[in-house]
């Protein structure tokens, strides 16, 4: 059992190197993704 | 501040005498959620009938009537679709609740689950306490979504703590309240809870979203917002009719390493709404300025609220 520093929880299975867990490192892709989004839509106005 | 509790025992509930005097599932019965391979879970699985034993939140729900309670022990609970209340006057309880047992003890949790809100409730008189609760990191991400679908009076939220995972512009939100300009949460109470969130959350959504939400009562909250994000809001109060709302002696916390002033916005405002609300005894930390401590015009309905130990000063 790991314990994710990013979410604050136990889980099972491999932390990436900085020790967060596969929920925390999915959803940091999802607001990347999420501001590059809003990025693009503010430099088109 | 309320002390951490055990409810089962201050109510001198006794597992295996709850059903004494049963049969037919009627009012005010109570059941009971554990996690297998707990010592909870044996516990209770050998004195509570499997009629009101369970262990997911959702098989409980499924059972339980109106005016019931369901008493949830310790473990992270990952259900796979939304705790949907539907019962009136509902009581979701962690069996252990207060300040610190809340942030890790029993958690409802859909971040890395299911897209969808944690708990939702469109019927009267619900109340949730002693939670942790972990919403799905994203932009429609909720820990509790109140009156969505109908008007929803009286709901009761305290002891809890909302943690939404710091993740950039996927920062989820904790409680939202009604929907813009169609159903109304009236009279809703959210006491005592522990607000964490960080994130940049530019599309201008709130910890707690006040949508259409009539008489809430925002008291004694705490709210830390690890973010310098200008469209970060702590309470975001949508342009909305009949507001009334009461928000006091709550605390606001922004924090950012390595910035002293965060332009993060505690009590966002929209213009057209004020004069028939009490903002009054709230404290702020942290934030660069009186207008991101109360933003907009509600100089009519301010009390005395204080930033970093000034009185806040209408504009």
């Amino acid at each position: 059992m790991n314990y994710c520093t990013k979410c604050m929880s136990n889980f099972e299975g491999k932390a990436n190197k900085e020790g967060f867990c596969s929920a925390c490192v999915d959803a940091i892709k999802r607001g990347k993704a999420q501001t590059r989004k809003l990025e693009a839509k503010s430099k088109k106005k | 501040m309320i002390k951490n509790r055990n409810i089962a025992a201050d109510a001198g509930i006794e597992p295996s005498k709850v059903m004494m005097g049963g049969g037919a599932l009627g009012p005010r019965e109570i059941f009971y959620v554990a996690k297998s391979g707990t010592a909870e879970y044996a516990y209770l699985q050998a004195r509570v009938p499997e009629t009101h034993f369970f262990g997911t939140i959702n098989g409980a729900m499924a059972r339980a009537g109106d005016s019931s309670t369901v008493l949830v022990y310790p473990g992270q609970y990952k259900e796979t679709a939304t705790i949907n209340v539907t019962q009136s006057n509902f009581k979701l309880l962690a069996a252990e609740i207060g300040p610190n047992k809340a942030m890790i003890r029993t958690e409802i949790r859909q971040h890395g689950n299911a897209e969808v809100p944690c708990v939702t409730c469109n019927v009267h008189g619900f109340e949730m306490a002693g939670f942790r609760v972990t919403p799905y990191s994203s932009n429609v991400g909720t820990g509790v979504l109140l009156g969505s679908s109908a008007n929803t009076y009286g709901a009761f939220l305290h002891d809890n703590y909302f943690y939404q995972v710091e993740v950039g512009d996927a920062m989820a939100n904790a409680i939202t309240l009604g929907v813009d300009d169609s159903f109304d949460c009236d009279s809703t109470y959210i006491f005592n809870n522990h607000f964490f969130a960080g994130g940049n959350r530019t599309n201008g959504v709130g910890i707690v979203e006040w949508n259409s939400a009539t008489r809430t009562v925002i008291e004694k909250n705490t709210f830390f917002q690890y973010t310098n994000h200008t469209q970060n809001y702590a309470i975001n109060i949508y342009d909305a009719p009949g507001f009334r709302g009461q928000i006091y002696d709550n605390r606001f916390f922004a924090a950012e390493i390595g910035v002293t002033a965060k332009v993060c916005v505690a009590i966002n405002n929209p213009t057209s709404v004020g004069g028939d609300s009490m903002i009054d005894g709230n404290k702020f930390v942290g934030y660069s300025g009186d207008d991101q401590c109360i933003a907009s015009s509600i100089d009519n309905c301010l009390g005395l609220n204080y930033h970093n130990e000034d009185v806040i000063a209408g504009s």
